[in-house]
C-alpha cells in the first residue's frame, strides 16, 4: 500500500467507517459473531489492494488461490508427495515473479551480451505481455507465500488452515506490498481467528510508530529527494552529496514505510516484525545486515543461504557471497543491483577474514576505534548506495572515475558545487540535514545507553507528539514514491 | 496519564500544528494567502463600481498580467475591471468565483490561457484550496476525495514554504508571495516581474478540450441568466507560430470557441507571438508597453462586439480609489 498516496487513507476511511459502525451496532445487538472480524479484515485488505493496483490484484488473487489449495493438499500428504507439491508451488511462485521481473533483463541484458541485435528486436516487438511492468508488491508477497509453504512443510502440526486466515496472512493490508516479509510463526498465530483489538494502549503504541514513520517518510525522505541529482557526474562534491543524501533517503523512506505499517497493524492489535533496527549505528557490515531490512535478510538466510550451503560449512563464505549477490538481483533486474549485492557479499568476506586483526591493530594504535569502525561501516554502506541508486552503467562508470580522481577534489569544484544551490534551496538542505542528524543522533544515543529499543528515545511520548506536529508543518507537498515499490 | 487524555493529546498536537499551518497558508504568508487576499480585494473593488455597464475581464494570470484597464476604460467609456486570477485555480473554479460578481448589463470578457483551455477536467492544483480559502468549499464541483485532500493540505505549510518565508522575514522584515504585490483600483497588477530563466517557444499538441468547451458554454448561460453578456478572447502567448500542429490546434480552438460566444483575436497571428521581448516572466504575462498594445487591440476588437451595450446611456461612474 502506498501510504504517501492519499488514496490509501481515503479508501481506508471509506471502508473502515461503515465496517466499524456495523460492527459496533452488531455487537450492541449481540448479533456480531467473532469470525466476522476476520471477514472484515479480509475485505479491508483486499479492497485496499484493489485500490492500489487492479492489475496486480488479479495476479495476487490467482496466487492466493493456487497457494492455498496447494498448501492444503500438501498438508494432507506425507513424504515425497508432500515435498513434490511444495516444490511445484514454490516453482510456480518464483516463475511468476521471474516472468514479470526478470524476462526483459535476461533477454536484453544477458542474452544481448552474447547475441547481437537481440535487445533491439525484443524491444521493437514490445517484449512479452506484462513483462517489465512489475506489479506492485509481487516481490514481497511472493516471498511471504514461499516462506509459508516451506514453514508449513516443515511444521510438525499438519493442521488444516482456514481460507480466510490464509488470505488475511498474505494480504494483511499494512505490510502486503512492501513488507515486513512476515513468517508463519510470527504472524499466522495472530491472524488465526483474528479479532480487532481496539484499546487505548494499542492506539497509543500505533500512533507512536505511525508518527515516527510519517516523519521519516514525509519530512525527511521526501524533502531530501529533490536534492539527489543522478545526472551529475563531473563534480565530485555533488556526486558525494547525492550519494550521501540517497543513503539517508533510502533508510528514512523504507524504515518510514515499515514503521507506518507497524503502527497501522498495532491499531488492530497485530504486532509486526521490526524491519529496521537503527542500521546506521552499526559498527560493522555484519551488524548492519542484522539491522537493515531484517525480514529480507533472515528470509535469504533461512530459504537461500542455509539450504544452498547444506552441510558444506567450509564453503560458508562462498555461499554467503552468492546469497548476497542473489539478494541484489532480487532488488532489481539490473547490473547495478547485482554489483551492489556482490559488493556487500565481498564486504562481509573482507570483514570475516580481516575484520578482527584490523580492529585489534586499530585498537592498539588509535583513539576511539569504535568510532572508526562505525565511520568505515557507514562509508562502505554509502559507497554501496552509489551502486544501488545508479542504474545507468555508463554514468556509474563516470561517477566512479570522478570519485577516484584526486584533483577532482579541488576548492574550485567545491565552490561550484555550493553555488549550484539558490539561497532558499541551500537553507532547506541545511535544515533537512540538521533534522536527519538529530534523528540519527537519538538512535545512536539509545544504542550507547543500551536501551531495550533503539528507537526508545524517538518513541517517547512527547518526542512522538512533536514528530507528529513537525510532520504536519514540514511535510513535503509532493511526496515521492517509496523506493522499495520498484522492487 | 489517564488514557483518554493521553489519546486526546495526539488530537490536540495535530490540531494545533494544523491550525498554525492553516493560518500561514490561508491567512498570512503562504502563496494561497496572497491569492485569497488578491481575490477578496478585487471582489471588494469591483462591487464598488456603480454603472449600468461594466467590462469585467476574467481568466487566470494570463488575464491578470496582460492588460491596461485604465486605457481600455478611457477608450470604451465604461468602467473596466480586471478580475483575472491564477491558472492553477482551474476553469471550473475561476468561472463560478467570478460569476457571483456579475451584474445585469455587465460585459464579461473571458481570456483563458491554454492551461485552462486544454485541461480535461477543469480543475487545477489550487482548485480545492482556493475555494476553501475564500470560504466557498466545493466551488467548481470538486470531487469529495480531492476536496478532503485539499482540506488536509490547507494546514501543511511545508519545509520549503516555511524556510522561504523565514528568510524573507529575516532579510526584508516581511513575507511575500507571487501575488503579494498590490493591485490598482481597476484590479491591474502594479509590479512587473522579470523572467530569470531562458525563453522557449510554446507549442500546442491538442486543441481546446471538450470539458473546457462545455464549461464555457455553461458559463455563457449563467452569465446571460444574470442579464450580462459573455465575450471570449484568445490570450497572447509566446509560442512557435510556424509550428503547423500548433497553428492547426489553435485554429480549431478558435473555431470551437467562436461557436459559444463572440471570440476576439487577431486572425493572421492567432495571438501567437514570436517576440519574447513583449513578455515579462512567463509565456502569458506581458510587459507594461505590451499591455498597452494588447489593451488597444482588445478595444478595437471589443467595440463592434459590444456596440449595442456601448450605445446605452451611461449612469455616473464611480471608480473606487
Amino acid at each position: 500500500m502506498n501510504f504517501s498516496d492519499f488514496s490509501f487513507w481515503w479508501v481506508l476511511l471509506l471502508i473502515s467507517v461503515p465496517l466499524f459502525t456495523v460492527r459496533y451496532i452488531g455487537k450492541y445487538l449481540n448479533i456480531w459473531r467473532d469470525y466476522f472480524d476476520s471477514i472484515g479484515l479480509m475485505v479491508l485488505s483486499l479492497m485496499l489492494f484493489v485500490n492500489a493496483s487492479r492489475s496486480s490484484f488479479i495476479i495476487f488473487a490467482f496466487e492466493i488461490i493456487l497457494n492455498y489449495l496447494m498448501v492444503r493438499l500438501m498438508l494432507r500428504r506425507r513424504g515425497w508427495e508432500s515435498q513434490a507439491i511444495a516444490a511445484v508451488v514454490i516453482g510456480i511462485d518464483v516463475a511468476i515473479l521471474a516472468y514479470f521481473k526478470y524476462v526483459n533483463f535476461f533477454v536484453e541484458d544477458v542474452l544481448g551480451l552474447f547475441v547481437g541485435g537481440v535487445a533491439e528486436s525484443w524491444q521493437q516487438r514490445g517484449g512479452i505481455p506484462g513483462a517489465g511492468a512489475i506489479p506492485p508488491g509481487i516481490s514481497f508477497y511472493t516471498f511471504q507465500m514461499v516462506a509459508f509453504v516451506v514453514d508449513s512443510f516443515k511444521s510438525k502440526k499438519k493442521q488444516p488452515i482456514g481460507v480466510v486466515d490464509y488470505i488475511n496472512f498474505v494480504s494483511f493490508f499494512p505490510q502486503v506490498v512492501a513488507g515486513p516479509i512476515e513468517r508463519r510463526a510470527d504472524l499466522f498465530p495472530q491472524i488465526e481467528s483474528f479479532r480487532f483489538k481496539f484499546s487505548a494502549e494499542n492506539f497509543e503504541d500505533g500512533l507512536k510508530w505511525l508518527s515516527l514513520g510519517l516523519f521519516m517518510k514525509l519530512v525527511l525522505a521526501d524533502n531530501l529527494s529533490p536534492y539527489i541529482n543522478l545526472q551529475e557526474t563531473g563534480n565530485v562534491w555533488l556526486v558525494w552529496l547525492s550519494i550521501y543524501l540517497f543513503t539517508l533517503r533510502i533508510y528514512f523512506d523504507f524504515a518510514g514505510y515499515s514503521f507506518i505499517a507497524l503502527g497501522l497493524a498495532k491499531f488492530v492489535g497485530v504486532q509486526l516484525t521490526l524491519n529496521f533496527i537503527a542500521p546506521y549505528t552499526s559498527p560493522s557490515i555484519q551488524e548492519f545486515w542484522r539491522r537493515w531490512h531484517v525480514t529480507l535478510s533472515t528470509w535469504f538466510r533461512d530459504y537461500v543461504f542455509l539450504p544452498l550451503m547444506g552441510a558444506k560449512k567450509q564453503w560458508a563464505a562462498f555461499y554467503l557471497f552468492v546469497t548476497f549477490t542473489l539478494s541484489g538481483f532480487w532488488h532489481g533486474a539490473a547490473w547495478n543491483f547485482i554489483i551492489w549485492g556482490a559488493y556487500h557479499g565481498l564486504l562481509l568476506l573482507v570483514l570475516r577474514y580481516a575484520g578482527r586483526p584490523f580492529y585489534r591493530f586499530v585498537g592498539e594504535r588509535l583513539f576511539m576505534p569504535q568510532f572508526l569502525s562505525w565511520a568505515l561501516t557507514f562509508g562502505s554502506v554509502m559507497l554501496g548506495c552509489l551502486f544501488f541508486m545508479e542504474s545507468d552503467m555508463t554514468r556509474l562508470g563516470q561517477k566512479l572515475q570522478t570519485l577516484v580522481t584526486p584533483w577532482a577534489y579541488s576548492f574550485s569544484n567545491l565552490g561550484e558545487a555550493m553555488s549550484s544551490f539558490s539561497q532558499n534551496e541551500g537553507a532547506v538542505l541545511v535544515l533537512i540535514l540538521f533534522l536527519t542528524t538529530v534523528e540519527l543522533f537519538l538512535e545512536h544515543l539509545a544504542v550507547w545507553q543500551k536501551r531495550t529499543n533503539e528507537y526508545d528515545l524517538l518513541l517517547s511520548p512527547w518526542v512522538t507528539r512533536v514528530l507528529l506536529g513537525l510532520t504536519i508543518l514540514l511535510a513535503a507537498n509532493t511526496p515521492s514514491k517509496f523506493i522499495y515499490f520498484e522492487f | 496519564m489517564w488514557k483518554p487524555l493521553k489519546l486526546a493529546s495526539w488530537i490536540a498536537v495535530a490540531g494545533l500544528a494544523w491550525s498554525v499551518g492553516y493560518l500561514y497558508n490561508v491567512r498570512y504568508g503562504g502563496e494561497l494567502s496572497w491569492l485569497r487576499a488578491m481575490y477578496e480585494r478585487k471582489v471588494a473593488l469591483a462591487s464598488q463600481i456603480e454603472a449600468p455597464h461594466r467590462l469585467l475581464i476574467t481568466g487566470g494570470s494570463g488575464a491578470h498580467y496582460t492588460l491596461n484597464t485604465k486605457l481600455m476604460e478611457q477608450e470604451l467609456g465604461i468602467p473596466v475591471f480586471n478580475m483575472g486570477l491564477d491558472g492553477p485555480i482551474g476553469l471550473d473554479v475561476i468561472l463560478p468565483s467570478v460569476l457571483s460578481q456579475v451584474r445585469r448589463g455587465d460585459i464579461v470578457l473571458l481570456i483563458p490561457e491554454y492551461l485552462l483551455l486544454l485541461d480535461e477536467d477543469g480543475l487545477g492544483d489550487r482548485s480545492g484550496s482556493f475555494g476553501m480559502a475564500i470560504g466557498q468549499p466545493g466551488l467548481g464541483g470538486i470531487p469529495p476525495k480531492q476536496l478532503a485532500l485539499d482540506a488536509m493540505m490547507l494546514g501543511v505549510p511545508t519545509l520549503r514554504g516555511i524556510t522561504k518565508s523565514s528568510l524573507e522575514v529575516m532579510e526584508n522584515g516581511k513575507m511575500t508571495g507571487y501575488y503579494s504585490d498590490p493591485v490598482d483600483e481597476r484590479g491591474d497588477p502594479t509590479v512587473t516581474k522579470e523572467r530569470a530563466g531562458k525563453w522557449w517557444q510554446m507549442t500546442f499538441q491538442e486543441p481546446v478540450s471538450k470539458h473546457a468547451l462545455q464549461r464555457i458554454a455553461k458559463f455563457r448561460k449563467e452569465v446571460e441568466a444574470k442579464g450580462a453578456t459573455l465575450v471570449l478572447s484568445l490570450p497572447w502567448v509566446y509560442a512557435n507560430s510556424s509550428d503547423e500542429k500548433t497553428i492547426r490546434n489553435v485554429k480549431k480552438t478558435a473555431e470551437e470557441l467562436s461557436k459559444i460566444a463572440p471570440l476576439l483575436y487577431e486572425k493572421d497571428s492567432l495571438n501567437l507571438k514570436d517576440d519574447s521581448s513583449l513578455f515579462a516572466d512567463t509565456h502569458y504575462h506581458l510587459k507594461p508597453e505590451a499591455r498597452t498594445i494588447r489593451a488597444m487591440e482588445l478595444v478595437q476588437q471589443l467595440k463592434p462586439a459590444i456596440a449595442s451595450q456601448l450605445t446605452t446611456p451611461n449612469s455616473p461612474t464611480k471608480v473606487p480609489q
